[in-house]
């Protein structure tokens, strides 16, 4: 597949002929006239979402952080280290690996506020570092020294290098889906750790980071269950059963992956957080987010902590304006057409 | 504090007149003794400096300034309608006097009614369970008592009329000198110009003299995106 044009005067695609990738799109973002209403209806979510990591207040977590144990230590360096890496992947792999493929305007849109949003989230990871480490390189450098680390990375990391190695068709699809598992799998552990320590009261300027982080994050995944959904329908025999099969198995790898590295950084050392817990909410959202493009759930397992849910719902919290970030609101949403 | 559990304890549905009577006739009991434990203060200690020529000394309260189109909200009949006797309580403060210039606001009370286990101060309960996010994380709070007998009783802030939520502080401003913490709460389907310019006026012509904060949502992704299919597929047929 060839990268589209930015500027294609010669196109005369009409706007229900727009096409997810292969189309022939002018290079005008027309935006009065869209095919794809979730991907403007999305943007406009996510405009509304819009959110600064100075404004978290992290002035506790410095002194919490002290008093953490070393496991909990260790868990949180790790998980600050692995999260760094998939937002800066993410933002790279968005604009330079999936967009230049993207061939309707509305969903241009929505990857490059994605694209900013991933970047957004690198900065929290370093107001977050900056306020628990005197040596940030150590966090930083991690994935340099520990193979665990590199090993989740490296997996992650080579399905977007099989499409910009060789950037078909099918690629593009299974890109989409591993765009599902990164935002929907592997960003999981660790959140629900950062969750874990909030829930017995520490480090909770980094819970409040975490959950705006999630709440881009529920767009992002959001915006490729639709990608998928409408693929579906625009190229239905692109998903043979070779594809699905090879979708299902990269799923399995991920919870495999993701259930040993969350073991992995938790140790067992962490109140709350069991192996077995661990693996079985993983293997629960791998079937939460099969099912969201309407494939088959792997392992029908119950969600085993609930209470995750509740703490990223934004809705059902009530802050208290003096002691910590209010979290509900939302920007530029009102409307004053009635006025 | 504690209006909501007391309302929904004695089955009284938030906004409705049973519920605008109840407060009147407490708020006016709360004046009364606050004024009169104020004035017994000032035997006991002495006047505050600038008694002499205030209300107070002239015999005028809160009540007698109190907002007209307020006073039109309960009817418990006029002057004969109070439950306490205000012309003696003036005569004793005209000639012990007052101890606080300023004497009566509402207080928001958000941690302290969870930790005593009742509602916030004068709201509605925010939702009939939520998370208390404050300095120690966040409290898991359930509104107390909360059964099938008191469920329907509970009305979360948000689901009310906020037109309401300003007519019952507008009842309690009746009897108060200062200011009220009342929280307005809106949902991102209702947050329109004219409903919050609705809700403000009516703030300022029923004569409260102060709202707090505004409280909103953030944006449901799922509400935003689901069954909102490609325009495309919706117009097959009419291609």
């Amino acid at each position: 597949m060839e990268r589209k044009k930015i500027y294609n005067p010669n196109s005369d695609e009409q706007t229900r002929d727009r096409k997810i990738f292969g189309g022939n799109p002018t290079g005008i973002f027309e935006l009065n006239d869209i095919k794809y209403q979730w991907a403007y209806n999305l943007w406009e979510v996510m405009l509304n979402n819009t959110w600064f990591p100075k404004e978290v207040d992290m002035t506790r977590d410095v002194s919490d952080y002290k008093q953490l144990t070393d496991s909990e230590k260790t868990a949180y360096d790790k998980v600050l280290a692995q999260l760094i890496f998939m937002d800066s992947l993410q933002t790279n792999n968005l604009i330079d690996n999936v967009n230049p493929f993207i061939t309707s305007p509305e969903i241009n849109l929505i990857l490059v506020r994605q694209a900013f949003e991933e970047a957004l989230h690198s900065q929290s990871y370093a107001v977050m570092v900056d306020s628990i480490s005197t040596n940030s390189a150590e966090i930083y450098e991690l994935w340099r020294r520990d193979m665990m680390l590199k090993h989740k990375n490296d997996a992650i990391a080579q399905v977007y290098d099989e499409l910009s190695d060789n950037p078909t068709e099918q690629n593009i699809v299974k890109a989409m889906f591993a765009n599902q598992i990164l935002e929907g799998i592997y960003f999981y552990s660790g959140f629900t750790y950062i969750y874990t320590l909030a829930r017995s009261g520490k480090m909770l300027g980094s819970a409040d980071m975490i959950r705006f982080i999630q709440r881009d994050e529920v767009t992002h995944l959001v915006l490729f269950q639709n990608m998928i959904n409408s693929t579906k329908k625009e190229r239905p025999e692109l998903f043979t059963k070779e594809l699905l099969d090879e979708v299902y198995e990269m799923f399995r790898n991920a919870v495999k992956l993701e259930s040993e590295w969350g073991k992995y950084i938790t140790g067992g050392q962490i109140l709350g957080l069991t192996n077995d817990i661990i693996e079985q909410y993983i293997q629960y959202l791998a079937d939460e987010r099969l099912k969201a493009v309407g494939m088959e759930k792997l392992y029908n397992v119950e969600h085993p902590i609930k209470w995750v849910d509740q703490f990223s719902k934004f809705n059902d919290q009530k802050a208290n304006f003096f002691e910590s970030k209010n979290t509900n609101y939302s920007l530029g949403s009102l409307d004053l057409d009635d006025f | 504090m504690g209006e909501a559990q007391m309302l929904a304890e004695s089955k009284i549905e938030w906004g409705s007149s049973d519920h605008f009577y109840k407060i009147d006739e407490i708020m006016e009991s709360v004046s009364y003794f606050a004024i009169r434990a104020s004035s017994d203060l000032a035997l006991e200690k002495g006047k505050y400096p600038y008694f002499e020529g205030s209300e107070w000394s002239k015999g005028v309260f809160p009540i007698d300034k109190a907002n007209e189109n307020a006073c039109k909200l309960v009817d418990r009949g006029g002057l004969f309608g109070y439950t306490h006797d205000w012309n003696a309580l003036k005569e004793k403060v005209k000639s012990d006097g007052m101890r606080n210039g300023y004497l009566m606001a509402i207080a928001p009370t958000s941690s302290i009614s969870i930790l005593i286990g009742t509602t916030q101060a004068i709201e509605p309960i925010y939702k009939r369970k939520w998370f208390e996010k404050n300095l120690s994380g966040m409290i898991p709070v359930i509104a107390p008592n909360l059964s099938p007998e008191t469920w329907a009783f509970y009305t979360p802030s948000f689901e009310l009329d906020q037109r309401l939520l300003i007519r019952a502080g507008a009842i309690r401003q009746k009897w108060i000198d200062q200011g009220q913490s009342l929280n307005i709460f809106i949902t991102l389907d209702k947050a329109s110009g004219k409903y919050l310019n609705d809700i403000y006026m009516e703030a300022w012509k029923f004569g409260l003299k102060s709202t707090y904060y505004l409280r909103s949502e953030s944006p449901d992704t799922a509400k935003q995106t689901e069954g909102v299919a490609d325009r495309s597929i919706e117009c097959l047929s009419c291609q």
